[in-house]
């Protein structure tokens, strides 16, 4: 989907879209980041569990 | 910076820089935005009241799942924070103390927060239910439960006694961290519930005293507000002499030392002492609640850090 087709009323230019995109991506990773700490907890959670923890 | 001034289609002009902040507002919250929204202040006492209560508690969890109990703790109290700031968003608005909240100003969408602190509050419960125990996990959905609904949704505009009773919420931790060691809940983990009950409304309410302005606007019924700084004051004494002989109380059942006992002691002295100076200041300034404010935290803090230092001593021996 594109800025123009998620915010129909905004009209766009360089800067904003720059912007725009450069706000996602970093919420995007952070999201990413977070996901992956969480797979790598529960993995050893896991281990620790069944180790007898 | 270059000058790309462009039309928009409500005829206002505007510039690059003003571009890029309406791109940012479009992008939704940023990182701390959310992070704020945990009330990450809040978080620390809780996190350090729980961890407190993991070490005081007799038994043994494995370094990481001790480590994953105290993030659940402080996710959940965040969780609880961030729904707090959704269901509160129209007080804070007009509160000075509060204004600047994500949500009051415009950063973050109020349908946003409720849902990151719906999905925190049930991770937070689950992942303490699978990786290390359930009653910790009832304990933290109880916790979470009760500042939302019983605190937040129901006490909190209607009584004076709020935060007596709300305050509850906020004494959990110890007992959570303590249902993280042992799977139950003692009379060992009930006092350690008991001082931060206690605590909570002079500390509040020596806040609320300098703040009952702010209250007052928002329809909050703070004590200050209700009944008047007199009788709040009196209020306030009242609670930290009731504070006095329960902060020893761990001595006393066998879970901490003669050290911690004498540190309690003295404290909770020093703290009626400054409850004392509040009933006796006139000053419209309320300095003295100011100080006692303070004090309060700093109070939590050392009592928890003598529990702590206690705890780790006795690992060691």
């Amino acid at each position: 989907m594109s800025n123009n087709d998620e915010f129909p009323d905004v009209e766009w230019t360089k800067e904003k879209r720059e912007a725009f995109r450069r706000k996602r991506r970093g919420k995007n990773l952070a999201l990413m980041a977070l996901l992956f700490a969480f797979v790598v907890l529960v993995y050893i959670v896991a281990i620790v569990r069944m180790g007898g923890g | 910076m270059t000058d790309t001034t462009v039309d928009l289609s409500n005829g206002q002009r505007t510039d690059a820089a003003a571009d890029v902040a309406g791109a940012t507002m479009l992008a939704g919250a940023q990182v701390c935005d959310f992070v704020q929204l945990l009330k990450p202040r809040v978080m620390t006492l809780v996190v350090f009241t729980g961890f407190a209560g993991m070490l005081a508690a007799p038994g043994h969890l494995h370094p990481f799942l001790a480590a994953v109990a105290v993030l659940c703790i402080a996710v959940g109290a965040g969780a609880a924070g961030a729904i707090n700031m959704w269901y509160d968003r129209d007080i804070d608005a007009v509160m000075r103390r509060t204004a600047g909240r994500p949500i009051p100003s415009g950063r973050v969408a109020p349908e946003e927060a409720l849902g990151f602190g719906v999905v925190l509050s049930l991770f937070s419960v689950m992942l303490m239910g699978l990786a290390v125990n359930w009653t910790a996990a009832a304990l933290l959905a109880l916790a979470n439960g009760f500042y939302v609904f019983v605190y937040t949704a129901w006490l909190k505009r209607r009584t004076p006694q709020n935060i007596v009773i709300g305050g509850a919420a906020g004494a959990f931790p110890p007992m959570i961290g303590w249902a993280a060691v042992t799977g139950g809940v003692s009379v060992e983990s009930l006092v350690l519930f008991a001082l931060i009950f206690f605590w909570t409304p002079p500390h509040f309410w020596a806040l609320s005293l300098y703040t009952d302005g702010d209250y007052g606007r928002a329809g909050i019924p703070m004590l200050p507000v209700v009944a008047g700084r007199r009788a709040t004051k009196r209020q306030m004494l009242l609670y930290t002499l009731v504070l006095l002989p329960i902060a020893p109380a761990p001595f006393l059942l066998g879970f901490a030392g003669p050290l911690y006992a004498a540190v309690a002691a003295v404290l909770g002295l020093l703290f009626v002492v400054a409850a004392v100076r509040v009933l006796r200041d006139e000053d419209e300034r309320q300095r003295a609640a100011r100080q006692m404010f303070g004090y309060s935290i700093l109070y939590l803090f050392l009592v928890f850090a003598m529990l702590i230092v206690d705890g780790a001593a006795g690992a060691l021996v």
